[in-house]
């Protein structure tokens, strides 16, 4: 039992927290009544967590913990093998600081959980499920958003987690609400003025997906998008291009693919993380996916992932 | 210990053809046009999410720039152990934050800045970005334009503020603690080979001759611009209405502008020209007729 006032279902876990947070699917009320796998209390973060072992601008990490500062917004502590975090308000709006606490925040909590993390998102179809991973701009959003318009139920945006289930790895089922930009929003025929923005003064927007899944997905393949800029002669546009990568080259690129890995590293996992990425390369197909810039190519992207998906599923 | 280079300069001013000459450096006169942010390390979005740690499309203008600071001297940590200067090519000016600290702040790299006289960067940033000439003598005075403002889309760049042709060269050559050497794109069209070896030199690298030599033959303009018709050049932006590698030349602006456009760009920056060297051609336009 939690005597927190907010109960949650996400990747899995019970999360009770002091704050509304929309985002997420409300946990019923069986669930509910046990015990939380994960706290989000307030409370007053430490200044230091001392001497950490990997550390970017906004955070530091030390295996046990990891602490996020984001001026004028929020302090996040994350800690208790990621079954608590601590958040401390210092000026954002209620709807900045879960800005933060979904993106690097909640990252770290399902790494310090030993979770795999991939950056990228998950969609469930009649083949079993695939994750589109990729950098920031190669695309990924707005192909689940389009992945999602042609009734692909949604199982994750920016951090898919995959375990391994007894039949094989799998894709935990996240939370349905998506981040587009407004471009895609406007591609999904939706008024972009009709959604809440992510954060006051930007114009990206929280959108949730048409149908989402709430049970894990057997994983059958991981798309690798990369943008590349077309330097082919106007009106020649060329071709999305798909490529299953080696046992080496798919190594690397879940590696690379890895929700900030640096987190990873300096929770002290990077060995774990290893034999992880060793194991879902050699579990499923990693196909790279190369779709010319600046051509439109969401739908030639949909038809690959979904032609890639049958032919995994066909073996 | 490695420094951070900050390849710093107006738009259209010669930062292209630096690279190209350090990266062919590199890689002993070969470089691949299209990637010359693998042989020199650029500054982009993704850099400074890493930097960051959190993804930069969550944050504000504002908080972007406050938090530029830190991810600056990150880098300056992050690169200390290798053995060659990381360059970091930069087009923003290096502007105060509310807090009088500084974007590319002391203590975290040094400055090679890239200069062109402001008349031929008026000749050149206006096809470039496709406005009138009026337009872009505007721009060039304008202390408040920022290259690359935050969209409704993913844009891969920072937002860049540029401020003032002159501004630019201050917030610069006027840094504290930022030691700065200036490189001018006509004294890199007179004398590439001495003026490159220079900016070498302020790099901490000892240059040899014969690297300096094929590195300067394989950037030359009239190669980059044959690349560039042949391979194409992915770091032209889609709105250019005109190659990346145009003219390639010293004084064109004598046929792009007018007698009254010239008056109105040495009268925005007059003194900052003076302080580069530019009083020949301060003087030249002091005596147009018309």
């Amino acid at each position: 039992m939690s005597d927190a006032p907010h109960h949650y279902v996400a990747y899995g876990l019970h999360v009770a927290s002091d704050w509304a947070l929309p985002e997420l699917t409300e946990a019923p009320p069986a669930v509910a009544a046990t015990a939380p796998d994960l706290r989000v209390v307030r409370g007053t973060v430490p200044d230091s967590i001392g001497e950490p072992r990997e550390q970017r601008v906004t955070w530091a990490a030390r295996p046990g913990a990891w602490r996020h500062e984001i001026p004028g917004v929020a302090r996040y502590l994350v800690h208790d093998d990621g079954r608590e975090v601590v958040v401390e308000p210092t000026g954002g709006t209620d709807a900045d600081v879960r800005a933060f606490l979904f993106g690097s925040t909640l990252g770290a909590v399902l790494h310090q959980r030993q979770l795999f993390v991939l950056h990228g998102c998950a969609v469930a179809t009649a083949h079993g499920a695939v994750a589109v991973a990729g950098v920031s701009g190669a695309g990924k959003s707005t192909t689940l958003a389009e992945l999602a318009r042609r009734g692909h139920p949604v199982l994750s945006d920016d951090k898919t987690v995959v375990r391994f289930g007894e039949a094989g790895p799998e894709v935990l089922s996240g939370y349905p609400t998506l981040r587009l930009w407004e471009d895609a929003v406007v591609r999904l025929g939706e008024a972009p003025d009709d959604l809440a923005p992510l954060r006051e003064g930007r114009r990206k927007f929280l959108y949730r997906a048409p149908a989402f899944r709430e049970e894990p997905a057997p994983l059958r393949l991981v798309v690798v998008l990369n943008a590349y800029r077309s330097i082919a002669a106007d009106g020649d546009v060329p071709a999305v291009r798909a490529e299953r990568l080696g046992a080496h080259d798919a190594v690397q690129a879940l590696l690379l693919q890895t929700y900030r890995r640096r987190i990873v590293d300096g929770s002290g996992l990077r060995a774990e993380h290893f034999a992880w990425t060793a194991r879902l390369a050699g579990s499923v197909p990693i196909v790279q996916l190369d779709r010319p810039t600046p051509a439109e190519t969401v739908g030639a992207v949909a038809d690959a992932v979904e032609r890639q998906l049958a032919a995994a599923a066909e073996g | 210990m490695a420094e951070v280079v900050w390849l710093a300069s107006y738009p259209k001013s010669g930062n292209t053809w630096t690279r190209a000459l350090l990266a062919g450096y590199v890689g002993e006169g070969a470089f691949d046009l299209n990637a010359l942010g693998k042989g020199v390390q650029i500054t982009g979005l993704r850099s400074l999410d890493d930097l960051l740690g959190v993804d930069p499309s969550l944050l504000l203008e504002h908080e972007i720039l406050a938090l530029r600071p830190a991810a600056s001297r990150l880098l300056a940590r992050d690169v200390a152990a290798r053995d060659l200067p990381t360059f970091g090519k930069v087009h923003s000016a290096n502007v105060e934050t509310a807090d009088g600290d500084r974007v590319y702040p002391a203590g975290a790299g040094r400055a090679l800045y890239v200069v062109r006289n402001p008349l031929d960067v008026a000749a050149s940033t206006a096809p470039f970005f496709g406005w009138t000439v009026d337009r872009a003598i505007e721009v060039l005075a304008d202390e408040a334009h920022v290259l690359n403002r935050l969209r409704g889309r993913f844009l891969g760049v920072l937002p860049e503020p540029l401020r003032s042709w002159s501004g630019h060269v201050r917030s610069w050559l006027d840094a504290p603690g930022v030691p700065a050497h200036v490189v001018r794109y006509e004294d890199l069209l007179a004398d590439t080979a001495g003026t490159f070896a220079a900016a070498l030199r302020f790099c901490g690298v000892a240059p040899d001759p014969g690297r300096v030599r094929r590195s300067v033959e394989a950037a030359r303009f009239e190669r980059l611009r044959a690349r560039e018709a042949a391979e194409g050049f992915r770091e032209r932006p889609d709105f250019a209405a005109a190659p990346f590698f145009r003219r390639g030349t010293a004084g064109s602006w004598r046929d792009e502008l007018t007698p009254a456009q010239a008056r109105r760009v040495v009268a925005d920056h007059r003194a900052t020209m003076e302080r580069l060297g530019y009083g020949d051609l301060v003087a030249e336009v002091d005596s147009l007729a018309g």
